[in-house]
């Protein structure tokens, strides 16, 4: 994309790399100064849509730059990249668990897990395992991932029960609602990439 | 794909659902809530001897309901949204266990946390407003803060004061004859009380 045109345009090889690094661990110390956590923290849509994917951004950028230096060739024990979509996963479903995001504000130890394993569990496996997967495999990741943003929206958006102590309902329907947005505009853009560029573009 | 990405997605899978089994204590709890409900039963606490006051200023202390399994709620007179439907809920109860084991061995007690504005007048108000027959089913309250402060750390009844009065967790709590706390119910599932009272006392 643009930044890494800019990046090849400008710098070569090593530098690159390294500046993917530099990166990833700027954002995730931007993510953990005080002000900005608590920030992020206070609202159910700072912490679900912004905190965790920057995080797993960052976590992605590391593992690029780990990629890229141990070179990515098909390593046996995550050959079609399914081992690490494995990973990333459940390590997702983890901290998506309403106690999970009750933990994550209550408790300084589980934050702090969580910033070491978000990084390190689904950012950097995605990485690791995303140019492995085979196109079929992709597009069931994609058609997966949006289908369960959306329910998870849904039920977010309409369940009776307040599924946090720590936000309330309305801060629910909120998250509920956005995601169901994203969930269509990924599909929107997934469709436009098909038809306009064809299956191969899909990345 | 090489043996070894088949095994490391067998473990990947394995841990993943370990992890997540371990976290929800046994996928029973994935809120905040369902966990304190779970850890509570667990421990099945014995409830302390608070002295409570019905609708008609009668004073009684808790351990007067010994030898009854007692089904609780905590609410205040002034709610607005929850409170009338766990009431509600609590009445479907009340019509639905026949009138000889509610003479002998069952008690109903919604409990009041906020004494201070629900004088036994209001009390009774909400009394004939349930058509609880205050003997069978009494609605009261406990005069000592600090006693009902314990009772409801000790039962996970969490009050926060709001502007508009309180935001509180709500549920059917149902006690044995020794006074022991032993079940959890959702307030939207009366059946469920029922079906437990009926095994118990085989009707």
């Amino acid at each position: 994309m643009l930044l890494n045109g800019w990046l090849k345009l400008s710098v070569k090889g090593e530098l690159q790399m390294h500046l993917k690094l530099l990166l990833g661990l700027v954002l995730i110390a931007i993510l953990s100064v005080p002000q900005v956590r608590n920030n992020l923290v206070s609202t159910m849509i700072g912490q679900m849509i912004i905190q965790m994917p920057l995080l797993t951004v960052g976590g992605y950028l590391f593992g690029v730059f780990v990629r890229d230096k141990i070179g990515n060739s098909s390593s046996s024990l995550n050959s079609y990249g399914i081992a690490g979509l494995l990973i990333a996963l459940f390590t997702y479903i983890y901290w998506f668990l309403p106690r999970s995001i009750d933990a994550a504000v209550n408790n300084s130890s589980f934050e702090l897990v969580k910033y070491v394993t978000v990084p390190l569990l689904i950012g950097l496996p995605l990485a690791l395992s995303w140019g492995r997967l085979s196109v079929a495999a992709k597009g069931f990741v994609w058609a997966n991932v949006i289908s369960m943003c959306f329910v998870m929206g849904w039920f977010y958006a309409n369940t009776p029960v307040r599924l946090c102590n720590n936000y309330l309902s309305e801060q629910q329907i909120q998250l509920g609602m956005t995601l169901m947005g994203i969930s269509i505009l990924l599909l929107v853009t997934l469709f436009t990439k098909i038809f306009f560029f064809g299956v191969k573009s899909v990345h | 794909m090489a043996k070894r990405s088949y095994l490391m997605i067998t473990i990947v899978i394995i841990t993943g659902i370990a992890v997540l089994f371990y976290s929800t204590d046994q996928f029973q709890a994935f809120t905040a809530e369902q966990a304190r409900r779970v850890k509570i039963v667990k421990k099945a606490p014995k409830l302390l001897d608070v002295a409570i006051q019905d609708s008609n200023a009668e004073f009684s202390s808790l351990s007067d309901y010994k030898g009854k399994y007692m089904i609780a709620t905590f609410v205040y007179t002034s709610c607005g949204d929850v409170c009338p439907v766990v009431e509600m809920n609590l009445k479907e109860i009340y019509s639905s266990l026949p009138n000889h084991l509610l003479e002998d061995k069952i008690q109903l007690l919604s409990i009041s946390f906020d004494p201070k504005r629900d004088t036994p007048g209001h009390l009774e108000h909400y009394r004939e407003l349930f058509q609880a027959d205050g003997d069978a089913w009494k609605m009261v309250r406990i005069p000592n803060q600090q006693e009902l402060d314990a009772l409801l750390e000790q039962t996970g009844v969490i009050v926060i004061p709001t502007e508009q009065g309180f935001e509180h967790n709500a549920a059917f709590y149902l006690i044995d004859p020794n006074g022991r706390l032993i079940q959890i119910f959702d307030y939207n599932a009366p059946g469920q009380v029922v079906e437990e009272l009926k095994k118990l006392l085989s009707f």
